[in-house]
């Protein structure tokens, strides 16, 4: 009884044992700082990449969902409605209006050069907007052949010219994300299995002393692994809030610049979230798998 | 292969050290060691003696392992250390207990932490070692400091940790440079008997001293070594009998 009660307060005493390999806050604050930021960048990008693929997506279904026919030519409103009604009956198609005369000319006024006094005398085209089904391909080509068939000559703009650019685009943005976050990774580590090295050769006394008692090079390694597994989370932590704070930031601001064309499809979204959750996980295991590579290559040559 | 099974080859009886023919020479040139022949038999106790400089340190180190010879062969419970994987070092310096003269005490670790940390490399559970680790410590008169940190212990308070984390895992060979070096006569007495008591209890000890009363009192085998090369060998293993 005396000797459960003696072993229970020796582990309650010594149960938080002491890393057996010195730690220096000297070393750890400032790296702690580097992968922080690091890791910040990264979700930085990762936000930006997902940001840049959210509005690609939205800005071309917009556009893949809607259409323009410019009827030329035609013989008065009661033509251009009676085209409407044949566009409006084919399969796919959501929305079929008339745009009026007036409207035309204002699309035409949003181009900024004062047109005013000369825009009565242009000829305006006399456009019918039509919205397309998601997911439907054949639009374009059934409303060529029914108006052509109806006798009406029409130019039909389905915004393909639009779409390839933007994905392009998105594509080129996602493409340097990745590319960022894929520098910073590798940076990262690079960072991290120096700092193991330096850690392991300043304390070579010490790493000395644990291979005399028996140790393995697996145990001194894992020593180092457990150390950098939590800088890596730490920093991960400080680095996810950073670049949470740094979005909010950068949302608000664009929330207050916002133009028309924008404001309907949120840069960042909730789901995005999953970015700044994982990163601290990321970061402690990519630090203490870098650290532990390390340090087995360093025990190699230390003694 | 469970370790704690691993013999690596060694059977209990023959020399538990053997160098044949063993030099070492260290990289800026210098031959610390030439030609240097023996054999420690298991169970034996002995000491190692010459002036400074005469390679003490380096054979001790042959010993303990910290370094491979650069040419002759090197046997340790059997095997040939200088062919010995990295992998089996471990497995051979859990069977050595060893005392360094400086002590080579972890400074950030409490006394009860640095005389434990063979059994924490070892991946020993606290439960199964607190108790000896404790016993150990009140038996070198430490029981009472066993949270301090080394920089807060004398000398020899910090050659009784070095000690006890030595012969805390109950080693087969235990090598001590200069044991009673920083402690007084009465402690220095103490140490000997201990290393007495685990060499009763099988261990083979060497020690490495300047004190040839002690040396002459103990009548044990003795290994000379002068200018790098032995010039007194044990040809005998008595066991202690000496009144120290």
């Amino acid at each position: 009884m005396i000797n459960a009660l003696k072993l229970l307060w020796v582990r309650f005493t010594h149960e938080s044992q002491s890393a057996l390999l010195p730690t220096d806050s000297r070393q750890v604050r400032p790296l702690t700082i580097v992968v922080a930021i690091m890791c910040a960048l990264g979700c930085l990008a990762g936000l930006g990449a997902s940001a840049g693929f959210r509005a690609a997506s939205t800005w071309t279904s917009d556009l893949k969902s809607a259409m323009s026919i410019i009827v030329q030519s035609p013989r008065g409103d009661e033509d251009l409605e009676r085209a409407a009604l044949i566009v409006g009956r084919i399969e796919g198609v959501t929305r079929s209006e008339t745009m009026s005369r007036e409207r035309a000319k204002e699309l035409l006024r949003n181009y900024g050069t004062d047109l005013s006094t000369t825009l009565d005398a242009l000829p305006v085209p006399r456009l019918i907007e039509v919205g397309v089904m998601s997911g439907q391909t054949t639009v374009k080509e059934d409303i060529e052949k029914e108006l052509t068939a109806a006798g009406f000559k029409i130019v039909v703009d389905d915004h393909s010219r639009f779409t390839g650019e933007i994905l392009r685009t998105s594509t080129m943005v996602r493409i340097l994300a990745m590319m960022a976050l894929l520098s910073l990774v590798v940076a990262a580590l690079a960072t991290i299995a120096f700092a193991a090295r330096a850690a392991l050769e300043t304390r070579r006394e010490a790493v000395h002393i644990l291979h005399l008692v028996g140790a393995k090079d697996a145990f001194v390694a894992r020593e180092v692994q457990k150390r950098f597994l939590r800088l890596g989370f730490v920093a991960g932590l400080w680095g996810a809030n950073a670049a949470g704070i740094i979005a909010l930031l950068g949302l608000t601001v664009f929330a207050f610049g916002a133009s028309d064309f924008t404001s309907g499809s949120p840069l960042v979204s909730w789901t995005d979230l999953w970015i700044l959750l994982v990163a601290p996980f990321i970061t402690a295991f990519a630090s203490a798998w870098a650290a532990e590579v390390a340090a087995r290559a360093t025990l190699r040559d230390l003694v | 292969m469970n370790h704690k099974t691993r013999t690596l080859g060694y059977r209990d009886g023959g020399p538990i050290v053997r160098f044949d023919k063993v030099g070492v020479t260290y990289g800026s040139g210098t031959q610390a060691l030439r030609d240097v022949s023996f054999e420690l038999e298991s169970g034996g106790f002995y000491f190692l003696t010459g002036p400074s400089g005469a390679g003490k340190s380096t054979l001790l180190k042959l010993m303990y392992l910290a370094l491979r010879p650069s040419v002759g062969q090197a046997n340790l419970f059997g095997v040939n250390v200088g062919r010995a994987s990295r992998n089996d070092l471990p497995l051979l310096r859990r069977k050595i207990g060893v005392v360094f003269q400086d002590f080579r005490l972890l400074p950030h670790l409490s006394v009860f932490e640095n005389v434990a940390m063979p059994f924490r490399v070892r991946n020993v559970p606290l439960a199964d070692y607190a108790e000896d680790v404790d016993d150990l410590l009140r038996w070198v008169g430490l029981g009472a400091r066993i949270d301090a940190l080394p920089e807060t212990l004398s000398g020899g308070e910090q050659q009784r940790v070095a000690i006890a984390r030595a012969v805390v895992g109950k080693p087969s060979l235990l090598i001590a440079d200069e044991p009673t070096g920083n402690v007084d006569p009465d402690m220095g007495a103490r140490i000997i008997r201990l290393f007495i008591e685990l060499h009763k209890l099988g261990a083979t000890v060497v020690i490495a001293t300047h004190d040839l009363d002690l040396v002459r009192r103990s009548g044990a085998p003795v290994l000379r070594l002068e200018a790098g090369e032995l010039t007194q060998a044990p040809n005998s293993s008595p066991l202690m009998k000496a009144n120290l």
